[in-house]
């Protein structure tokens, strides 16, 4: 017997004993907490009372009557309450501390904005800040994950070690990986980095005001921000085209450029419009996912009959027109509760789900039919491995590449099809954000000087599509231990000539 | 349903065998290695002789074969050594289609003078051993009385494509005629120019004929292919030709077979099929890549049955690689034994068979089941092939070896002969007759001159 | 253990550990309506013995893989039994099954593919342990006072004598047994005893956690194996052929079966790292016991290992019996042509060599009476041709193939249109078969000329022109029955004139020799000639 007496101690003892790393951990952790917390106390609030309200809607959809009104009001009530006081609580980094919204008077001096600079570099600014604090906030994660592995994990080796290693040595997943952090930070973060806040710019423009200094009047004025926006709408033609990186005439900075009608921010509009679309599109994406892969698995385990019907079901799937699949399930459960959630959001991302799941079903179909045919599967039924276990054990990391390949290359469809449901009056309604509008509306200006209304939005769906894919490939490489460099490969090549 | 009884029958080997391998070198290149898959070997096919390679896996017997066919793919490389294919009709063929990278032996000998010649590369640096091919080695040498006593000749100097070097022929050149038959260097071919050897001259076989057929389409259409391609017949008489081709692979019912697909075919047929199409191509010589290793032992015994048919039929030359000592028993009359990229052992197949010398060949032997049917345990040689990925100052096999000595860490073993002149072995046990120091100095001299500085 | 023992050994306990009794195992493979079935086991019996080595042997596609896989439940019986230690296994189902499987374990051919690439060799050995929880901690109480035992703690009781831990309960204290294949120390167990009047209640507990052990028991068993303790963390693309090898058998052992199905385990290795596995294999059996059924395609392993060998074709066995003896001396006509088709690695033996015709027949369409019938080259001939020279028959045998093997192959819709089209016969195609079958030295050569022009009733006159006048009629009447279009009557015709028993009726086992050696063939028969003395006249006559 090779181990040692030492028993093995369980997680806690082992904290008990040597304190000290974790508790530095923590603290770190605490302060970059306290930093944002009003930011995070609000996002918390957004998805607790997102789901409440779900919840509180099912509930009534489930049992009725006149009790649960009042239940779902005091939810309510506590929540409203909870957003207020997440609203009291300080940010450091916010729109707040850091303004970048002012007015230049003739002598070139900035008011109103953070340290009197010039709004593009107090925006500049807040994003480099944002985007730093979220790496910063990452890297303690991950420094968390090395203290455990130092000080407090039992093994001193275990196979997800070789995959962070890999992964670590793995450029284009590491690109893919920076990629998706920027965009999911973009969404998380959509107040803070915008140059304005979606309330003010989009949701309510009449009920804010903007200051700007009149050159005819010689004074500072104040015009709503609706009446602001429509004057600074991109059209394409004439002198109104707000292009990205520009001033309007009232010293607001649009580093995205204007829409058209009513000339939001598009920045903000995107920013915003992230929230919506990559979670309806990572939803819709997950759905298709877990029942693409399942269903092949089963298809390539038990195969026969089991094959055979989810063959049909998939083939009768297919055999429909997308669009009025789409139609039919947000025409049949508009009145339903499910619609409430997120706007509709959740509804539409299963929809997807269940539109796409064929398509990357048939691509998997092979390669799980493939791995299922391998002698390891038949092993484990010799010694009676249970057939779930199996299938997750020593079939899914084989198909887990290709799900996330494919998957990740649908993600751009999805955005771009809920833009096509809002189109036919279904879907996200106007004036909330979503990617898929941005591109809608900006068609008819792609070829006049207001082309960035569409082509901006099209660069970064393209861009999150690619990240997405370098990550998948990042992942699957790392899970791979095969891949360990190509010369491995390369190698057994060479020698394997002979055989 | 034939019976019939085989014993090997011995070739007289001529000076002009139809393929001659020397110093071949095929290495494969990483970022991590470069791994010498083929080391520096060296041997000759004969007209209607069947040559065996033998071998482990990763021995790089296979690597031979497709260096020869110019089907290396990158990251491999042949990177030195000359194959050279000594057909005169393919010469003449190759020379009229190539008459800028072919060279004329007779011209340079009326053109330039071989000791002048000489003279030049020993002045360049060259070595007198490896000019000489380990014949003199002195410094000293007599570059008129070289030439005159015919220790190095004009044809001497082409084949070690010294003539490059002095810039009277081009590197790009393949071809070489001369008055005493020409021959194709195979290893600076182009890869059209392989495509033209490949087939018509030199065929292969592979170990799995499913690959080497379209699925999606029927045999006598692949076979009609290959016919159109190297003999240029067309319609109804390729259709016959490829039908007399599958009856003459013994496939029965041929007349409705051809128009069949290759899943229809069992494994025999199929690797019956892959033959036909190679004979189409009317090679000279047949390299079989394994290619009854997939097949169960009642269909290898029709294959090997019909290629000793169809070498009798057409003279053809065969170089036959397998691992399996009882078919090169079979089949061949020469073997030669590889081992971790080099050759170690080269030798007819009873000699081989009989009074094997090499240990590594003794220990393959040994290992077969059967061998000693009074003992219990099987025997086993000890450790792993290793990968040869540095250049060996050594005998690779050293460190399984039984009989190993101090000397087998720092001596690079050649090929030498074993009793028998046809009989070599690299070895440095050998030659027996010899002591051990002397024994070692030969080895040594015979490593410094064969092609040292290539290594 | 010297030869001498095992062989004493085996025969003090010569019970059956498997028996197998009329086993078959069909495959639907998932063809539409009405397809027929793979025959890929039709009806065998055997029995191997404990502590004995059986070796199955046959071409690719004569079942001998699918009989293993169904002796281990990889695959459901069509019908029969499979009696393991006088259990009938194939009606075994869920947690009975599970349960049983720790007996009976598989070492797959393809070390390649039969390791999970994503998983260290220790969690590949680890995982049958994890599946059947080992260990269970069965407990054996022995009390000298045989008062009734009741346990609380840690484990099991059991009756077993093959208990993971035996606890001897004394009059003032106890002591503890653990059995060998657990990796812990007697002293891990923690025991106490309470009493109570005329029962008496052990408790105990283990000290050690059940995922050290198991790490435990793997490290070991990677040692068993010949491989090191630190390749516990290693991935099997790491390892060579041989080696990987090896990790399937430690997985295979780490259940501690009785029963291993050796499928190929050293086909896909190199000879000289196979003679290392087959070492291993020798070694393994004698340490833990095991009963092996050792299926391979290289007959001279087989010779080399196994006791006794059955020789498969085709579903069935052909032969079975003592290794040395049978190789020695083979009855059968398929284990005779099977035996002179190995290449001998000696090129100075001038053995007579038996060349089979053809391939082995689809198992979806196998030939009516004797499986090895199409093939036989000692077939047993109806009385009235027994005198007719080898090529004629030879070619009625050949003919007869086509036809069988045209009957299999769907006619294509190209070809049905061609001869509806009347761009190609029947005739000129069974022209050319005819002249192909009787004259073949012909046919090889060019074709002259003259012949080409030739009418086709003239060439078939030409071809038929040696065959004696009695088989002539026949094999007009059948080409005049191909013109026709129907093959299959020409294919019946030809079967009901030249057919014998060989096709007619099914052959049985013949025990033929007092080693209890069965043949499954016709010429055991006393009316028939033996099939050696046939091969020999027909070797004569070469």
């Amino acid at each position: 017997m090779s181990e040692t007496a030492t028993t093995e101690l369980p997680f806690r003892e082992r904290l008990r004993e040597n304190p000290r790393p974790a508790l530095l951990w923590v603290g770190v952790l605490g302060v970059l907490l306290a930093l944002e917390i009003g930011a995070i106390t609000s996002v918390a609030v957004t998805v607790v009372s997102g789901l409440a309200g779900a919840v509180a809607s099912a509930a009534a959809a489930v049992l009725g009557g006149p009790v649960v009104p009042s239940i779902g009001g005091a939810i309510d009530g506590a929540l409203t309450s909870a957003a207020h006081v997440a609203d009291g609580l300080p940010s450091l980094l916010s729109r707040d501390v850091i303004p970048n919204q002012g007015y230049q008077t003739p002598d070139g001096t900035w008011h109103g904005t953070f340290l009197g600079l010039e709004p593009k570099y107090a925006w500049l600014l807040r994003l480099v800040l944002v985007y730093a604090y979220m790496f910063a906030f990452l890297w303690w994660c991950w420094r968390g994950y090395r203290v455990y592995v130092r000080h407090y994990r039992f093994a001193d080796w275990t196979p997800r070690d070789d995959m962070v290693d890999r992964l670590r040595t793995h450029r284009w997943g590491q690109f893919g990986f920076v990629v998706v952090l920027l965009f999911v930070g973009m969404a998380l973060f959509a107040p803070a980095i915008s140059p304005t806040s979606a309330d003010q710019n989009i949701y309510h423009t009449s009920q804010y005001d903007v200051q700007y200094y009149d050159a005819d009047t010689e004074s500072v004025e104040t015009i709503a921000v609706l009446d602001a926006n429509l004057d600074s709408a991109s059209r394409g033609a004439g002198t109104t085209n707000i292009g990205p990186w520009q001033y309007d005439q009232y010293d607001r900075f649009h580093p995205f450029g204007t829409m058209s009608n009513p000339g939001q921010d598009l920045f903000t509009f995107m920013a915003y419009g992230a929230r919506i679309s990559l979670a309806i599109g990572l939803i819709a994406i997950g759905v298709s996912v877990v029942l693409a892969g399942g269903f092949s698995m089963l298809t390539a385990y038990y195969k026969g009959l089991v094959d055979l019907s989810v063959v049909f079901v998939s083939d009768s799937i297919q055999s429909l027109p997308g669009i009025l699949l789409l139609l039919l399930v947000v025409a049949v459960f508009q009145s339903h509760w499910l619609w409430e959630i997120y706007n509709g959001g959740l509804l539409l991302a299963l929809a997807f789900g269940v539109v796409y799941w064929p398509g990357l079903w048939r691509a998997v179909r092979g390669p799980a039919l493939q791995v299922a045919e391998q002698e390891w599967v038949d092993a484990a039924k010799s010694y009676g491995q249970r057939s779930v276990t199996t299938m997750r054990k020593h079939m899914l990391p084989y198909l887990l590449s290709y799900l996330l390949i494919y998957g990740s290359m649908s993600l751009g469809g999805v955005i771009i099809g809920i833009a096509g449901l809002s189109f036919l009056g279904l879907g996200i309604d106007p004036p909330t954000p979503e990617w898929g509008r941005a591109i809608n509306t900006g068609q008819d200006y792609v070829t006049t000087p207001a082309w960035h209304i569409s082509l901006i939005p099209g660069i970064l769906i393209v861009i999150v599509v690619t990240g997405f894919n370098a990550l998948g490939d990042g992942i699957r490489d790392a899970m791979d231990p095969e891949s360990e460099g190509e010369d491995a490969g390369a190698g057994a090549t060479a020698s394997g000539g002979g055989a | 349903m034939s019976m019939h009884s085989h014993s090997p029958a011995s070739v007289d080997r001529t000076d002009d065998a139809l393929l001659t391998v020397e110093n071949l070198q095929t290495s494969f290149f990483t970022d991590k290695e470069t791994i010498r898959a083929v080391d520096s070997i060296s041997f000759e096919i004969d007209r209607g002789e069947t040559v065996g390679i033998v071998g482990e896996s990763g021995s790089g017997k296979s690597v031979t074969a497709r260096s020869i066919m110019g089907l290396i793919d990158a990251p491999g490389r042949v990177v030195g050594g000359s194959v050279r294919f000594n057909d005169a009709e393919t010469v003449e063929r190759l020379a009229r289609q190539y008459p800028d990278r072919t060279i004329d032996v007779d011209e340079l000998r009326t053109e330039h003078d071989v000791a002048d010649c000489i003279e030049q590369l020993l002045e360049q640096g060259v070595s007198p051993a490896k000019l000489t091919d380990g014949e003199q080695d002195r410094s000293d040498v007599d570059p008129v009385e070289l030439a005159r006593e015919d220790i190095v000749t004009m044809r001497d100097l082409v084949e070690r494509r010294f003539t490059d070097e002095l810039g009277i022929t081009e590197k790009s050149a393949f071809v070489v005629r001369d008055t005493d038959g020409g021959y194709v260097d195979a290893t600076h071919a182009s890869e059209d120019a392989f495509r033209k050897l490949r087939g018509r001259g030199i065929s292969m076989i592979f170990q799995d004929p499913l690959t080497s057929l379209n699925p999606v389409y029927t045999v006598g259409n692949q076979i009609k292919e290959a016919i159109r391609l190297h003999q240029g017949l067309q319609g109804t008489e390729a259709h016959e030709e490829a039908i007399r081709l599958l009856e003459a692979v013994s496939i029965p019912d041929a007349h409705r077979r051809v128009d069949e697909y290759p899943h229809e075919f069992s494994g025999g047929m199929r690797q019956r099929a892959v033959i036909a199409m190679a004979l189409a191509c009317k090679p000279e010589l047949l390299i079989c890549d394994e290619p009854t290793t997939a097949l169960d032992v009642t269909i290898q015994a029709q294959i090997l049955e019909l290629l000793m048919e169809i070498q009798d039929d057409r003279d053809l030359a065969i170089m036959f690689i397998t691992h399996d000592m009882g078919v090169i028993a079979e089949i061949a009359d020469q073997v030669n034994v590889m081992y971790a990229g080099e050759l170690v052992e080269k030798a007819p197949v009873g000699a081989l068979f009989d009074a094997p010398k090499h240990p590594y060949t003794q220990g393959l032997l040994e290992s077969i089941p059967g061998r000693h049917p009074e003992e219990d345990r099987l025997r086993t040689i000890e450790g792993d092939v290793p990968t040869p990925n540095e250049q060996p100052t050594y005998c690779r096999f050293a460190p399984r070896c039984p009989e190993a000595f101090d000397a087998c860490e720092v001596v690079h073993p050649e090929n030498v002969g074993v009793g028998d002149a046809e009989h070599t072995a690299a070895c440095l046990l050998y030659p027996e007759e010899l002591p051990t120091d002397e024994a070692l100095e030969q080895h040594r001299s015979l490593g410094a001159t064969d092609g040292g500085d290539q290594r | 253990m010297s030869e001498e023992l095992l062989t004493e050994s085996r025969q003090t306990t010569a019970e059956p550990l498997v028996e197998v009794n009329g086993l078959k195992t069909y495959y639907d493979t998932g063809g539409m309506l009405g397809s027929q079935p793979v025959k890929a086991v039709d009806g065998v019996d055997f029995s191997i013995a404990r502590g004995e080595t059986l070796g199955l042997v046959g071409e690719s596609g004569c079942g001998k893989t699918t009989l293993g896989r169904t002796l281990v439940q990889l695959e459901t019986a069509t019908d029969g039994e499979v009696l393991f230690d006088g259990r009938d296994v194939t009606t075994l189902s869920g947690s009975e099954l599970k349960k049983w499987r720790r007996n009976a374990q598989i070492v797959f051919q393809d070390p390649e593919s039969s390791l999970n690439s994503r998983m260290t060799v220790g969690e590949i050995i680890r995982e049958p342990l994890d599946v059947h929880g080992w260990p269970n901690f069965t407990v054996a109480v022995d009390d000298p006072q045989d008062r009734s035992v009741s346990l609380s703690g840690d484990g099991t009781l059991t009756d077993d004598d093959q208990a993971d831990i035996t606890v001897a309960v004394g009059d003032d204290d106890q002591t503890v047994a653990v059995r060998e294949g657990i990796p812990m120390d007697e002293s891990a167990v923690k025991v106490s005893t309470t009493e109570r009047g005329s029962s008496v209640t052990v408790s105990l507990s283990v000290g050690v956690s059940k995922s050290r052990l198991r790490r435990a028991r793997v490290r070991e068993l990677l040692k068993t194996v010949g491989l090191q303790e630190e390749h516990y963390y290693r991935y099997p693309h790491q390892f060579s052929g041989g080696q990987r090898q090896r990790v399937g058998i430690a997985r295979s052992l780490a259940l501690e079966p009785e029963f291993v199905v050796l499928d190929e385990p050293v086909s896909a290795l190199d000879v000289s790292v196979q003679a290392k596995v087959l070492n291993l294999l020798e070694d393994l059996q004698e340490q833990f016991g095991l009963t092996y059924l050792f299926i391979a395609h290289d007959l001279s392993v087989v010779r080399h290992i196994c006791d006794r060998v059955a020789v498969m074709y085709l579903g069935h066995i052909m032969e079975i019996g003592e290794t040395e003896e049978l190789f020695q001396n083979p009855k059968n006509p398929y284990t005779y042509s099977l035996l002179s088709a190995i290449p001998d690695p000696d090129p100075e033996t001038t053995r007579e060599r038996v060349t089979l015709r053809g391939t082995p027949p689809s198992p979806r369409n196998p030939p009516s009476g004797c499986p090895f019938s199409t093939r036989c080259p000692v077939k047993i001939r109806p009385t009235e041709y027994r005198d007719i020279d080898e090529q004629t028959w030879e070619g009625i045998e050949l003919l007869g193939d086509i036809l069988r093997n045209r009957e299999q192959q769907s006619v294509g819709v190209r070809e049905r249109a061609k001869r509806l089209l009347g761009l190609e016969t029947g005739f000129d195609d069974i022209v050319d078969v005819v002249e192909e079958v009787f004259m073949p030295e012909t046919v090889e050569t060019e074709q002259s000329a003259a012949e080409r022009s030739m009418a086709d009733d003239e060439r078939l006159e030409a071809a038929l022109s040696d065959v004696p006048a009695t088989v002539k009629t026949h094999i007009e009447t059948a080409v005049e029955l191909i013109e026709a279009g129907d093959e299959s009557q020409a294919h019946q015709l030809l079967t009901d004139e030249f057919g014998s028993v060989c096709e007619h009726e099914s052959p049985e086992h013949h025990p033929v020799s007092d080693t209890g050696r069965a043949s499954y063939c016709h010429r055991h028969r006393s009316e028939y000639d033996e099939p050696e003395p046939v091969f020999d006249s027909h070797l004569d006559h070469d």
